[in-house]
This record gives structure tokens, C-alpha cells and sequence, in this order.
């Protein structure tokens, strides 16, 4: 029997996420470098790569486990308070006397445990994720601080390996994070996991009468993400040596602006790890190249919205031009009326 | 000489790859009711999207009422009264009845919405057509059928001067033909113009004055609907002649073995159901609306919950196996295909890759799927299914309706089915496909699947079923050999006491 062909290759370039959400950021990524060490040649310096890295890799690491949930349909805000608590109950563990492996694999459990708490009750109950989530951040917020005393917790020098110790020259957040983001991307891929994933975010519905186990599904995304975020916190306990029950409280929606600049949609069924991570260091070169360009640090949050809704509206009126069945955005009759208008200028 | 309320003139549209229109002139006079027959892929919904200002036509003319259109869009052409009810429903579904049917001119008083104003107005409209709606009714619980009826409802209820329906009697059933033709036959009187797309040919020829045929893009016929004949309209449709009888017999006359055994089965709207389907054969389930036949197929494909009863799935080893999910009756070998196939059986967004490989995903017996591995597999099966595509990269939401519910049969032909549960196969699907899709379920009969078949449609029952049950709220209430089963038997079968 003869074979239905695929797509001419050009055509599945153009409308892989790798050209339509990676590549402008990558050239963005570039543009900003080049411009900046132009201007201080330090900028691309080993150095300050490395250290750019490692600002964004406890970021990072709640960014990849909110791209499974985003892929799946799903939302967590309360990662970034839940790796708060997960720094304050691992310093405390160590200044009471326990073991330093104990600590994190306890921090670790009780972390998926609440994910599994809010993954239970979002498939079982269909409960929004964001009302949810957002009930957990507080709820984070205020453990961490009743655990802690309201006051940073030393954690002496105990989780060097966890925070600031080098591998190959390398920090170990770093690796952390690099670790975490290529299997993540090559589980997301390769594994029906990662297939069962994405089906969800697209069509929970029809992905539930085909068969497959959209409330499993869901369920692991929230203890994955969790637990990375548990994970992330302690990292950033170990950085500095204390856990700080109000460290990170924008991480959650800092990390849901990753996932979105990597091709990620809220509607679920899209965004990928490699997006994110290129999302993530875009976010953190910006920032970067703010503090080598001596842009006085208020502006830090205006740029940082500023680059969000600019990539969210140029990937909008791309999508405007594909668009072929379904409501149609207001902007796409414009563009297809000024098309026309000027395609009859020319001729 | 009367003005025309549509003019279309030398239409013609491209899309990537696809020519989907070609020099396509149409005019439809007011107080007249014009059908456009076509095959699926023959252009009529472009034609239509077009005609109401939802794309944009590459070159072409559009004249209403004899006044050139320069900038159409679906705004400016609502403006000039030209209204459409779509196969995709326009429905707030947590709004009331009453909102729903004047969705945007709901009348104010001091600024502020007057809702007994509104319910007044809306309640009149809905019992000018003679549509019994609760007018506060949240519209989520509304059948599909009393959707549609409030649509046409909006419809009518602005200053129309030409109505668009697209398939509108494709969800109904044949009790609620009535009104609509009821309704349509008002508007005509009235001097509104209706635009009627269908691909029941008996309907067309019932209600229309002109027939315009379409056959890839072109227009191929145009006249009064007293120069042609339903044979010669299908004729021109598919450039051949169309047998309108059953699709072939089952192969062998031995019935099987029972795959799938219902038990029982009850829910508040199902009473005591009990059958099986053998491998090998296809039963239809049958009867109008509000008979549970939908519901039905819900509950034997572990979809829906049951208050009491048991659907058993046959196994390897002749053991009868209790469903207890979706998910346990998919491993069990057991597939569904929902009715609402862009709701709840495709990921429209995405490939036709990603859709057909679907089925093998679920199943999971790999954990490891690579994309080039998907793409062989889906290279086979879109032909297996009869696909026709120019490739398997296409979103699936381009694809016509009756290649959308093939890419669904093709999702399992890749994983070892043994039982497959059709709710409404050819909703939304025109003749030559629908034939193409009766085929497809024969051949997986013939393959040795036990197919289930459920139905509103009495005509599709008795071509392709070779046993068929009736029902009638909730209870079977009857059982009648395929080749018998014509649709006057089976009419009669659900109105006997």
C-alpha cells in the first residue's frame, strides 16, 4: 500500500515550535550579548556565563516542572513559596542535629506529598489549579514562616554540595539544572509520559474517551513540579547557607514567564523543556545585561514585563496568519485587508 | 426585476496547497431558499465562510441587495442582515436560553440590561417558531438538538435578510426536522433569503426552490429545483452514480464469538439494557432522541458511570471481564469514538501524526516513542483509513469532516482492537463519505471486530447493521435483522406502544 507522505521539510521548519518560539529568542539572546560586550567585553567572559547560569538555575529547575504542568493544562503558583518552606525545613533539620541526606530526601517527600495533594484534588474534584495554587501560596508562605520563626535559619556549612561546590569548574546548580532540563525534554519527547502530557493540555476530554489517564497524568505533573520545586529550594538554601522563609516569592510567575517565552500557552497542550530553558536564560541575560549596562536595578521589573508581553503579542500575530478555523482574533482581518492592499500596490 | 439579497460573483480562493475555490458565482433572491450540495472538500463551507465574511475570498465579488461589499467581515455582513448558524455552535454555554438568543442586542433600559424585557421578547421568539425552551435554562444543559433550535432562534430573531445554515439538520432527528421546516417556510414567506447547505438530498428537495452543485470548487450545476432529481443532484455531486443501498453483507454468515456483553445496565436515563455484540458483526442501536442511544454507547464504553448492571469485554481466554473505566475497557481492547468528533474525539490543534498515532499512545504497551517512529506509523495508517491528504503533517482541524472521523477509525488501527463503539459515525459527514465511512465498517467487521453502532439515524442503521435495536427511552424495546430493518420499519417499530 502506497505511503502518505509528510510535509515538504521547509513547511515542518517553519511550523516547528524550534523556529516559531526558540529561535527568535536565541537571536534575541545573541543581539543582547553582542551588544553588551561591546560595550564591557567581560560580558561574554566565562565568568559571567557561568554566573548568569547560576542566578537562573533555581529558576530554572521550578521553570521545567511548571512546563509539564503548562503542557499538561495546568498551573502551580505556589511552587515558589513551596521551595521557601522546603529551604526553611531543610536548614532547620540541620541545625536540629539530622543527617544532611535525610534532610533532603524528607524535604523531597513532604514536597511531592502536597503535590500530590493538589494533583488529588484538581483531577478528583476538578477544582481550577490557580484558585488552588494560589490558596497553597499562602498557605507555603505562612509554614515557612511559623517553622523558621519569622527569621532566616542558618544551615552552617553542611549543603556545600548542593549549592556551591564544583564539578569540572562548574557550580552544582548549574549541573542541577542542565541535568534536570535534558531529561525532562528527552521524557517529554520520547516517552509516552511525556505524549500522555501533552494529549491532555490539547484535548483532556478526548484525550480521557481515547483511553489515556488523564487524571494520573495530571496528578504526576503536580508531584513532579512539586518536588522540583522542593528540590530548587533547597538548592537555594544551600547557595546561601540559610533558608529564608521569604526568599523567591516571585519565582512562580517569573518561571511561568519562561515557559510562555518558550512557546508554552496557558490553554494547555504546548511548551517544552528546551523552550524553557532558553526562556529561562533570556530572562537572566536581560538581567544581566541591565546591571552591565548600569540601568539603575527599578527598571529590572518593567524590562522583565516589558520582554514577556512583547514576545507573547509578536507570537499572537504570528498565530493570527495560521489560523484557519476556530474564532478569529480581531487583529487578522487587518492584516489580511493591508496585505491585500499592499500585494495590489504592487501589481 | 427583484434586487438580489446575495450576489457572489467569480469567487475564487486558495489555501496552501489546496485550490478550495474556483470562479464560484451564486445568487440567491429574497423569499427564496437556495441549497448548495456538494461533497465533502467540494468548497461549500469556504463558499459559506466567504458569504458571511469569515474569510476573505482571494479574488471575486460580493454584492447584497446589489451594493458592492468592499471590506467584508463577519461584523459588516451581520450589520447588512446576513445571519449564519454554523456546525460549530456559537454558544454561551453557562448563559440562560433568554441570553443566549439575544446574545447581542439585549434590550436596555436606563443603560442597564431589562431582563423581564428580555425574557418577554425572548420567550416570544422562541413561540413564534413554536420552540418549547425553558427560557432560564442554563444552556450547558440543553440536548444538542434544542442547541440547534435556539440558534436558529437567534438567527431569526435579528433583522435577517439572508440566513446561512450549514448542515442544520445534521444533529437533528427526524421529529425536529418539522419545525425547522416549519421555520424555514416562515422566512420564506417573510421574503428572507436562506442559504441551505445539506447533504440529504430528500431535505434539499422538500424545502429548496434552487439547487446550486458543487464538485471540487467549481460549481457544476445551478438551477430550479424542478430541473434535477435527487439521483441526478448526486450524479453531479461525485461525477458518478451513487448507490444509495446497504454496503456489503457480512463475509462469512457464521455469527462469532460475543466480544462485548451488557448486562442490566441502568442509569437514570438507561433502564435495564441488556445485549452483546459478537465479533465479526455490527449492531446498531437505534431510536429518537432522548432514547438514551448516545448515552448508551457513553456507558459501554466505560465513559460514563452506571448505577447498576455490567458491561463485560470478552478476553483472550473467554473470560468475561467487568469494565471498571475508560481506561480498563481501552486495555481490554475496546475503543470509542464520540459523536462530537471536535470536542471529544480529536486534538484539533495538532497534526494528523499526532491524532492517528493517538490510539497506540493510550494503549502505551511502548513506553519509548520517537517522532519518526509516529510519522512511520502514521504514514501507514492514513492511507490504511483512506486519508485523503496531501501529507500527514496537516492539522487535523483543516480536515473535512468525514477524513476527520477516518483519521479517528485510523487511531485504531494501529493498536489490536477488538471492539469498537461508534456514537452518531456520520454526524456532520455528506453522502459519498458517509458511504466511505460504512465501508470502513465493514472491512473492520470483516477483520473480525465486534462493532457497535449507535445511531439516530434510521436510514444508516438499515444500510450497514446487521442487527439493529430499538429503544425508546431508556428501555430496548425491540430487535430486528439488518437487510429489514428499511426506515419505515424501524419508524414504525419506535411509535408502536
Amino acid at each position: 500500500m502506497t505511503e502518505t507522505p509528510r510535509a515538504p521539510m521547509k513547511q515542518r521548519l517553519l511550523r516547528s515550535d524550534a523556529v516559531r518560539f526558540m529561535a527568535p529568542l536565541v537571536v534575541a539572546i545573541l543581539a543582547i550579548s553582542l551588544y553588551t560586550n561591546g560595550k564591557n567585553d567581560n560580558f561574554l567572559g566565562g565568568d559571567n556565563l557561568k554566573n548568569i547560569l547560576l542566578q537562573v538555575s533555581v529558576l530554572g529547575i521550578i521553570a521545567i516542572g511548571q512546563t509539564l504542568l503548562i503542557a499538561a493544562g495546568q498551573l502551580d503558583l505556589s511552587v515558589a513559596t513551596l521551595a521557601a518552606l522546603a529551604g526553611v525545613i531543610g536548614a532547620t533539620r540541620i541545625k536540629d542535629g539530622g543527617s544532611e541526606l535525610w534532610a533532603v530526601i524528607l524535604v523531597l517527600l513532604v514536597c511531592a506529598l502536597f503535590g500530590l495533594i493538589w494533583g488529588l484534588l484538581v483531577a478528583g474534584l476538578r477544582i481550577p489549579p490557580f484558585i488552588l495554587t494560589l490558596g497553597g501560596t499562602s498557605l507555603f508562605a505562612s509554614i515557612a514562616l511559623r517553622i523558621s520563626k519569622s527569621s532566616p535559619v542558618p544551615a552552617r556549612e553542611r549543603f556545600e554540595w548542593l549549592g556551591r561546590a564544583k564539578l569540572l569548574g562548574i557550580q552544582t546548580p548549574i549541573w542541577f539544572f542542565l541535568i534536570i532540563v535534558v531529561v525532562a525534554a528527552l521524557v517529554m519527547r520520547y516517552t509516552r509520559f511525556g505524549r500522555h502530557v501533552y494529549a491532555t493540555g490539547s484535548n483532556e476530554e478526548a484525550s480521557y474517551l481515547t483511553g489515556i489517564p488523564t487524571a494520573r497524568t495530571k496528578v504526576l505533573c503536580f508531584v513532579i513540579s512539586s518536588t522540583l520545586a522542593g528540590f530548587a529550594g533547597l538548592v537555594a538554601m544551600a547557595r546561601i547557607s540559610t533558608g529564608d522563609p521569604r526568599n523567591g516569592s516571585q519565582l512562580a510567575l517569573q518561571a511561568i514567564a519562561a515557559v510562555v517565552l518558550g512557546g508554552g500557552t496557558l490553554a494547555g497542550g504546548r511548551g517544552s523543556p528546551i523552550g524553557t530553558f532558553i526562556g529561562v536564560v533570556l530572562l537572566a541575560v536581560v538581567q544581566s545585561a541591565l546591571t552591565f549596562n548600569n540601568v539603575q536595578t527599578f527598571w529590572n521589573d518593567a524590562v522583565f514585563g516589558g520582554v514577556l508581553i512583547f514576545a507573547v503579542v509578536v507570537t499572537a500575530i504570528g498565530d493570527l496568519r495560521r489560523r484557519r478555523f476556530g474564532a478569529r482574533p480581531l487583529l487578522a482581518s487587518l492584516i489580511q485587508r493591508t496585505s491585500k492592499a499592499s500585494a495590489e500596490v504592487k501589481t | 426585476m427583484t434586487i438580489d439579497a446575495l450576489e457572489l460573483r467569480g469567487i475564487s480562493k486558495s489555501f496552501p496547497g489546496v485550490h478550495a475555490l474556483a470562479d464560484v458565482s451564486l445568487v440567491v433572491r429574497p423569499g427564496t431558499v437556495h441549497a448548495i450540495c456538494g461533497e465533502n472538500g467540494a468548497g461549500k463551507s469556504t463558499l459559506i465562510k466567504i458569504a458571511t465574511g469569515a474569510q476573505n475570498a482571494d479574488s471575486g465579488v460580493i454584492r447584497i441587495d446589489g451594493q458592492e461589499i468592499d471590506h467584508p467581515s463577519r461584523r459588516v455582513m451581520q450589520k447588512l442582515g446576513i445571519r449564519a448558524i454554523f456546525q460549530e455552535r456559537q454558544i454561551a454555554l453557562d448563559l440562560s436560553v433568554a441570553e443566549n438568543v439575544l446574545l447581542d442586542c439585549l434590550p436596555k433600559r436606563f443603560g442597564r440590561v431589562d431582563w423581564r424585557a428580555a425574557k418577554t421578547l425572548a420567550s416570544e421568539r422562541l413561540q413564534a417558531l413554536e420552540i418549547d425552551l425553558d427560557i432560564d435554562a442554563p444552556v450547558r444543559t440543553l440536548s444538542v438538538a434544542q442547541l440547534q433550535m435556539m440558534e436558529i432562534a437567534r438567527a431569526v430573531s435579528f433583522e435577517a435578510r439572508l440566513i446561512v445554515m450549514d448542515e442544520p439538520t445534521a444533529s437533528l432527528s427526524r421529529h425536529e426536522l418539522e419545525p425547522l421546516f416549519r421555520v424555514i417556510e416562515r422566512l420564506r414567506r417573510e421574503g428572507v433569503a436562506v442559504l441551505f447547505i445539506s447533504h440529504h438530498l430528500e431535505e434539499v428537495f422538500e424545502i429548496a426552490d434552487e439547487i446550486t452543485v458543487m464538485r471540487d470548487g467549481s460549481v457544476v450545476a445551478q438551477g430550479l429545483t424542478a430541473e434535477f432529481t435527487p439521483a441526478s443532484v448526486a450524479e453531479l455531486m461525485f461525477g458518478r452514480i451513487i448507490d444509495s443501498s446497504r454496503v456489503n453483507d457480512r463475509a462469512d454468515d457464521q455469527a462469532g464469538k460475543p466480544m462485548l456483553v451488557l448486562k442490566g445496565v441502568s442509569t437514570e436515563r438507561l433502564n435495564n439494557v441488556s445485549f452483546s455484540v459478537a465479533s465479526g458483526e455490527i449492531l446498531a442501536v437505534t431510536g429518537g432522541i432522548g432514547a438514551g442511544v448516545s448515552e448508551l454507547a457513553r456507558v459501554a464504553a466505560g465513559a460514563s458511570l452506571k448505577t447498576s448492571g455490567e458491561v463485560f469485554v470478552v478476553d483472550e481466554s473467554r473470560k468475561m471481564q467487568g469494565i471498571r473505566s475508560r481506561r480498563h475497557a481501552l486495555r481490554l481492547g475496546l475503543a470509542f469514538l464520540p459523536a462530537d468528533r471536535k470536542r471529544q474525539g480529536l486534538l484539533l490543534e495538532r497534526t494528523l501524526v499526532d491524532n492517528v498515532v493517538l490510539g497506540q499512545q493510550a494503549v502505551g504497551l511502548h513506553p519509548i516513542f520517537t517522532p519518526s517512529s509516529a510519522a512511520k506509523l502514521a504514514k501507514s495508517l492514513v492511507p490504511a483509513a483512506n486519508i485523503k491528504t496531501a501529507n500527514i503533517d496537516v492539522v487535523v482541524g483543516t480536515l473535512s469532516g468525514g477524513n476527520q472521523q477516518k483519521a479517528m477509525i485510523g487511531r485504531w488501527m494501529g493498536v489490536k482492537t477488538k471492539i469498537m463503539i461508534f456514537d452518531e459515525p456520520t454526524a456532520g459527514i455528506d453522502i459519498a463519505s458517509k458511504f466511505e465511512i460504512y465501508n470502513e465498517l465493514r472491512r473492520l467487521a470483516n477483520s473480525g471486530v465486534a462493532v457497535l453502532v449507535c445511531s439516530t439515524d434510521f436510514q444508516e442503521v438499515g444500510q450497514v447493521a446487521d442487527r439493529v435495536l430499538v429503544m425508546r427511552s431508556g428501555n430496548v424495546i425491540g430487535e430486528i435483522d439488518g437487510p429489514s430493518a428499511t426506515e419505515r420499519r424501524l419508524l414504525e417499530m419506535e411509535m408502536s406502544k
